[in-house]
C-alpha cells in the first residue's frame, strides 16, 4: 500500500514537472498567437559561440530610450519594470512614451513590458539622459555557424525583427528577416 | 566494503588480544560472527557508485550524442529526447524505491538527483528551443521548485541538498545581479527545504541549508549599497550573532529525541558560520575607521566621526540575536552543569560581556574614540571566547571547536599581521602577544591534561 502510494506521488512529480517545462513553451506560444506583430529595428547585434549553436544578441533602437526623445515618465530606477508605448513609424515601431504602469492606450499603439537594464545611455558619441530597457527578446539561438551571417550581413543587407506583443505587454520573437524576407520564423514543433 | 576491511583488521587483532587474556576465546569467536553479520547486512557502496557512475557517464554520451545532431533534429524529436530522458531516470527510481534492498534505494535517489538535474537540464534547453528569454534567475528558481516536489512528495535527501544549493544560486543572481539589498523570498524557499530536512533528520541537506543560510548572509553584505557600507559593521553583528544563536540551539537539540541526531551537524555548521562573520571585525574598515596610510592627510582624529548610524531595525536584529544566544547560552549551562565549573561560569560570563558589547555598539557615538574603544572591545571579547571554546572544546572532547577556535585565531593574527592601520611597532606586539598566548594556553591545558591523567592512573591502582 505504501509502496504504491509513494509511485503515485513520484508520478504527480514528474506530471508537475513535465506540466512546468510544457507551461514554459505554452505562455510563449500564447503571446506569438495572440500578439500584435510589429517589426522592430535592430543595431549591430553580436554572436556568441555555445555549446551548441550559436545565438545572436539583439540591440533594437527601443532598446536605449533618451528621455528627451519620449514622453511619459522620467525617472526610472535600474532592474525597475518599464511599459514602453509604440506606435508604427513609416517601417518600424518607434518608442514614444515610457511609463511605471500599463498606460491607456489606444489600437494604433502597443504597449511592451520590460526592465531596466542600466540608468544613462550613450549616443552619437556622447552620454545621454536616459535609460537602457531589456525586453525579453534580446537572445536569438541559430544553428551552430549562422550567427556570423546575421552579424555581418552583406552590403546593403538589413536584419530586421518581427514581434508579437500581447495585451499584457509580454512580447516573444516572430520572425528575423533578412532585406524583408522571414529567415527564421518561429513554429511550435 | 569498509565493513569487511574492519572483519580482516579484528580477525588479526582477536589473537593477540586472547593471549593476553583481554579477550577470552569465546568472546574472539562472538566478536568475529557479530562484525561478520554486521559486514554482510552493509551497504556494498563500491557495486553502487559503480552502477551510479556508470549510468551516468551513458547519461552524458547520450546527451553528447544528441548535441552532436542537434541542430539536424526537428522540434519533435528535440522535446522527445529532453522528456524522454527525465521520464526514464525517474521510471528507473521508481522502480528503485519499490525494492526493499537497501541498495536499490541507494540507485533510486541516485536516479532521482539525475531526474533533477536533467528537469534543469531542460528548462534551458526548452528555453534556447523556443527562443524564452526571461529574468533568467526564475528559471533557477523553477528548477529549485522542481526538486522541492521530490523533498516532499517522494522524499529524497540528495534532491533536497540540490534544491538547497539552487535556491541559495537563484538568490545570489537576484542580490547580485538584480539589485535586491535583502532578498526575503529565499527565505520562504529556504523554510520549505530546512523544514523537511530537519523533520526527516536529514543530515547532508540541514548541513547544505544552514550553509545556503550563510551564502545569502555573505551576499547581503558583499552587495550592501556602496554609499551605505558603514551598515557592514551592523550586519556582520547580526550574522556573527545569528551563527552563535543557531550553534547554541543545536547544542540545545541534544535534549530534543527527535532532532538530537542533527545536533552535532547544526552546531558544527552555524560555528564555523559565526567564526567565519565574527573574523571580519578583526578588519578596521569595517568599523569605518581609516587606513593607516591616511594618517597625515585628511584625517583628523579631533572631528572624525563614523558615517554611519545603525537604525532602529538594525539595532532590533541586534538586539533580539543578542538576547536570543544569550538565552539559549544560559540554558545550555543550566541544563548541562548542576553544580557549575569555574569553566561554565566563565562561559557565561563571556555570553553576557558579549551580549553587552554587541548592544552597545550600535548606541555608542560614533566619535573616532568611541569607535577605537569599540574595535578593541569587539575583537577583545572575541579573543577571550576564542580562547574559552579552545578550553572548553579541549575538556570536552570536542575537537571541532578547538580545530575551529585555532583557525579563527590564526587568521585573526594573520590578518593583523597584514593591516596597515597598525605601526609596525604594535603589530608585532600584538602579534607576540598572541603567539605568547597560545603557547602558555597549550602549556597550561597540557599540565591540566597530565595531572588529570596521574591521578586517573592513581585511582585506578
Amino acid at each position: 500500500m505504501m509502496k504504491k502510494y509513494r509511485t503515485f506521488l513520484l508520478i504527480l512529480v514528474v506530471v508537475l514537472q513535465t506540466a512546468a517545462l510544457v507551461g514554459m513553451v505554452a505562455i510563449k506560444q500564447r503571446t506569438l498567437i495572440n500578439g500584435k506583430p510589429i517589426l522592430l529595428e535592430t543595431e549591430p547585434i553580436d554572436p556568441r559561440s555555445l555549446f551548441r549553436g550559436d545565438y545572436v544578441r539583439l540591440n533594437y533602437t527601443i532598446s536605449s530610450l533618451d528621455y528627451a526623445a519620449v514622453e511619459g515618465d522620467n525617472d526610472f530606477e535600474q532592474h525597475e519594470e518599464i511599459y514602453v508605448m509604440l506606435r508604427e513609424g513609416e517601417k518600424f515601431w518607434e518608442a514614444v512614451s515610457i511609463h511605471h504602469a500599463m498606460p491607456a492606450h489606444g489600437p494604433e499603439s502597443v504597449i511592451i513590458r520590460g526592465g531596466v537594464d542600466y540608468i544613462g545611455i550613450w549616443t552619437g558619441g556622447e552620454s545621454r539622459d536616459g535609460i537602457s530597457v531589456r525586453y525579453g527578446i534580446e537572445n536569438y539561438f541559430v544553428p551552430e555557424g549562422e550567427g556570423m551571417a546575421l552579424e555581418r550581413p552583406a552590403e546593403g543587407e538589413e536584419v530586421t525583427i518581427l514581434v508579437a506583443v500581447d495585451e499584457a505587454g509580454d512580447s516573444a520573437i516572430k520572425a528575423v528577416l533578412l532585406n524583408d524576407e522571414v529567415r527564421y520564423e518561429e513554429k511550435l514543433f | 566494503m569498509w565493513d569487511r576491511a574492519f572483519v580482516n583488521r579484528l580477525r588479526k587483532e582477536l589473537p593477540d588480544w586472547t593471549e593476553q587474556g583481554w579477550v577470552t576465546p569465546a568472546g574472539e569467536a562472538a566478536i568475529i560472527g557479530e562484525a561478520e553479520a554486521r559486514a554482510a547486512q552493509g551497504i556494498h557502496i563500491v557495486p553502487i557508485a559503480l552502477a551510479v557512475i556508470g549510468a551516468l557517464t551513458l547519461g552524458a554520451g547520450v546527451i553528447l550524442f544528441f548535441a552532436a545532431n542537434w541542430d539536424e533534429m526537428p522540434k519533435i524529436v528535440k522535446l522527445i529526447v529532453l522528456f524522454g530522458s527525465m521520464w526514464i531516470a525517474y521510471a528507473i527510481a521508481g522502480r528503485g524505491l519499490s525494492g526493499s534492498a537497501r541498495s536499490s534505494r541507494a540507485i533510486a535517489h541516485a536516479m532521482l538527483l539525475l531526474g533533477i538535474i536533467l528537469f534543469g537540464a531542460n528548462i534551458n534547453l526548452i528555453a534556447q528551443i523556443y527562443h524564452i528569454d526571461a529574468h533568467y534567475p526564475n528559471g533557477v528558481l523553477m528548477w529549485s521548485l522542481g526538486a522541492l516536489l521530490l523533498v516532499w512528495l517522494v522524499p529524497s535527501q540528495p534532491a533536497a541538498v540540490a534544491g538547497i544549493v539552487l535556491a541559495a544560486l537563484w538568490s545570489g543572481m537576484e542580490t547580485l545581479d538584480f539589485g535586491w539589498p535583502v532578498h526575503w523570498p529565499f527565505l520562504a524557499v529556504w523554510a520549505l527545504f530546512a523544514a523537511p530536512a530537519l523533520y526527516r533528520g536529514w543530515k547532508w541537506a540541514t548541513c547544505a541549508a544552514l550553509v545556503a543560510l550563510g551564502v545569502w548572509c555573505f551576499t547581503i553584505i558583499v552587495d550592501w549599497p556602496y554609499d551605505d557600507r558603514g551598515q557592514s559593521l551592523y550586519l556582520l553583528q547580526v550574522f556573527a550573532l545569528l551563527g552563535v544563536a543557531v550553534h547554541l540551539a543545536g547544542v540545545a537539540m541534544q535534549d530534543i529525541p527527535r532532532l538530537a541526531s542533527l545536533s552535532t551537524v547544526v552546531r558544527r555548521t552555524a560555528l564555523v558560520g559565526a567564526l567565519f562573520a565574527a573574523h571580519f571585525f578583526i578588519y578596521v574598515g569595517v568599523h569605518g575607521l581609516p587606513w593607516y596610510s591616511w594618517w597625515g592627510r585628511d584625517f583628523d582624529p579631533e572631528t572624525w566621526a563614523r558615517t554611519a548610524q545603525a537604525g532602529p531595525g538594525m539595532i532590533a536584529f541586534i538586539a533580539v540575536f543578542a538576547l536570543a544566544a544569550l538565552a539559549l547560552a544560559v540554558e545550555r549551562y543550566r541544563r548541562v552543569a548542576a553544580a557549575h565549573s569555574r569553566r561554565d561560569m566563565a562561559g557565561i560570563a563571556l555570553a553576557g560581556l558579549a551580549t553587552a558589547v554587541m548592544l552597545a555598539n550600535p548606541l555608542m557615538p560614533g566619535r573616532y574614540a568611541d569607535a577605537v574603544f569599540m574595535y578593541i572591545a569587539i575583537n577583545g571579547t572575541f579573543f577571550a571566547i576564542l580562547i574559552w571554546m579552545v578550553v572548553d572544546g579541549y575538556r570536552s572532547g570536542e575537537r571541532f571547536q578547538v580545530y575551529g577556535a585555532f583557525i579563527a585565531y590564526g587568521a585573526s593574527m594573520l590578518a593583523v599581521y597584514f593591516m596597515d592601520f597598525f605601526t609596525l611597532m604594535e603589530r608585532s606586539l600584538v602579534v607576540m602577544g598572541g603567539g605568547a598566548v597560545l603557547i602558555a594556553g597549550v602549556y597550561i591545558l597540557e599540565r591540566q591534561r597530565r595531572s588529570a591523567a596521574a591521578a586517573e592512573t592513581g585511582v585506578a591502582s
